[in-house]
């Protein structure tokens, strides 16, 4: 009886948040996509492996066998490990995240943000910049985290690379490149909550706590929040240098890793659904990005292929919410923000 | 005699599985301190609900309830909802504002929020990294308002009816 009030209390505390459950058939989907995003990672990304994740689904296949054994059977189980799944690895982000202060994350992720607009020019156009602000502010506000330190922040960048980056205390970045592959303005929510979806699942965060820990010479196991606190009380220009270069290593080179783009391919879909955009743009985006050229190169050269990220999307089948219709005014404002942008290359 | 040792039984196992109740409802309750810069204490438990106040930074709140990602929270007389990533059970670490060679008053964040961490900045740049730190500034200081950010999503048909019947 007491492991039987023990595993309710667990399957309530891993409840999806009311407004997830209001997109209940999304976030089994989701869950879906999940599933087979580990398959990926086993087949095609084995440096994502995690021994962490591992051992937490072997965890959930531990679970769903104790809820066999007392009877809930079939479908349940399946919902209930999909959901499990999903918002585990949500919450092991989450904590990461908590592991680092949001002024530090937001410290952080500047100086990173500096680095970058050091080396791609900031696109001087107030509309535009405008314009990417307001659809990408909307759908962070529907976002997991829909504030960080200091507010989500939008830039585009003057180059012709196809690309979108985020880092650590919301600064996203979206080529010019990017904004001439997108058709509507639900293409680019979906590019923008894709970004979006990176830092509210603290991707970033995740790598500078865990570089902060192999620095500290800690081990994994160490505790990330007692490794933050000494360097803390001690905070000085090497330990900023430290947690820069850890995410800049990402941004340019290693990537966050198939499973975490994946995952925030899922997450980005769902956000814009919940901003009231059709969530099948961001597989409409992909199938496009698979027919660039563009896909090869840049920064995507460290993510899943594009038609496989689109493929798994489709697969899930997403439906925008059931007030959504095409609107004249989007259309509109879309057209007159990316006038600016040409038709021509550099 | 069997039979009232198993009714003892019984009844320790209600009382512990009272106290497991009990001890995971108190771990809802309690209180809350703010997180980041400008957090929006929400009219409903809804990303585009009205906000009804912005507690400041540090700020301590007593939380009523929680539903799904949202606590409801109590500021001095104003009762309303805020999202469960803008708060944190633990106090702020003094560190953050004198690891930046500030004092630790929340007032002292709050400018450092909108100026940024220049002192230390500054030195990184002078250490020779190449940083565009004007740059991060205007990007910094870009921001939509509520009202401007709800009226954009009104007028591209993104909003369900309920919300634009939602007014402050």
């Amino acid at each position: 009886m007491i492991i039987h009030s023990i595993l309710l209390l667990s399957m309530l505390a891993g409840q999806p948040s009311a407004s997830a459950r209001g997109f209940g058939d999304v976030l089994n989907k989701i869950g879906d996509i999940g599933k087979s995003v580990t398959k990926n990672k086993e087949a095609s990304a084995p440096q994502d492996e995690d021994p962490e994740e591992a051992a937490a689904q072997k965890k959930d296949a531990t679970l769903g066998k104790a809820l066999k054994g007392l009877g809930v059977g079939g479908e349940a189980v399946d919902g209930i490990q999909k959901s499990l799944g999903f918002s585990r690895r949500t919450k092991k982000a989450a904590e990461s995240t908590r592991d680092l202060d949001p002024s530090d994350e937001r410290q952080i992720g500047r100086v990173v943000a500096a680095e970058i607009l050091s080396k791609y020019s900031p696109q001087d156009d107030e509309g535009l910049n405008d314009y990417v602000q307001t659809v990408g502010q909307a759908v962070a506000m529907a976002s997991d985290r829909p504030q960080t330190f200091s507010g989500y922040h939008f830039q585009v960048l003057d180059s012709q690379e196809v690309n979108a980056l985020s880092i650590p205390g919301g600064f996203i970045f979206v080529t010019r490149g990017m904004l001439r592959l997108v058709e509507s303005e639900d293409e680019l929510a979906c590019v923008l909550a894709h970004e979006v979806a990176h830092v509210a699942l603290g991707h970033g965060s995740e790598a500078i706590v865990k570089a902060r820990r192999l620095k500290a010479g800690l081990g994994i196991a160490a505790d990330a929040s007692k490794t933050y606190g000494s360097k803390a009380s001690g905070r000085d220009l090497a330990a900023l240098r430290g947690d820069v270069k850890a995410v800049m290593e990402i941004l340019m080179r290693t990537g966050y890793g198939h499973g975490k783009e994946f995952e925030a391919d899922a997450k980005g879909a769902l956000y814009a659904q919940r901003t009231g955009y059709d969530p099948a743009a961001m597989a409409a985006v992909l199938r496009k990005l698979e027919s660039s050229s563009a896909s090869q190169g840049g920064f995507l050269k460290t993510h899943p292929a594009a038609g496989k990220r689109a493929g798994q999307l489709e697969e899930a089948a997403l439906e925008p919410p059931a007030w959504y219709r095409a609107s004249k005014t989007r259309d509109t404002r879309f057209a007159s923000a990316l006038a600016a942008l040409g038709g021509s290359g550099e | 005699m069997i039979k009232k040792s198993t009714l003892e039984a019984q009844r320790i196992i209600a009382i512990m599985i009272m106290l497991a109740v009990l001890a995971t409802v108190a771990a809802f309750a309690g209180q809350v301190h703010v997180q980041i810069a400008n957090a929006k204490l929400k009219k409903s438990p809804q990303w585009f609900a009205a906000t009804v106040a912005e507690p400041a930074l540090d700020d301590t709140l007593e939380v009523l309830k929680t539903t799904g990602d949202w606590y409801q929270v109590k500021a001095d007389d104003t009762t309303g909802w805020i999202h469960k990533s803008a708060v944190t059970a633990k106090k702020a670490k003094k560190s953050r504002a004198s690891s930046v060679g500030s004092s630790q008053t929340s007032a002292d964040d709050i400018t450092l929020a909108g100026k940024g961490f220049n002192e230390l900045e500054a030195g990184y740049r002078k250490s020779g990294e190449t940083v565009n730190l004007e740059a991060i500034d205007a990007m910094e200081a870009r921001s939509v308002d509520e009202a401007r950010l709800l009226s954009f999503l009104r007028k591209g048909a993104l909003l369900p009816k309920s919300a634009k019947r939602g007014k402050k």
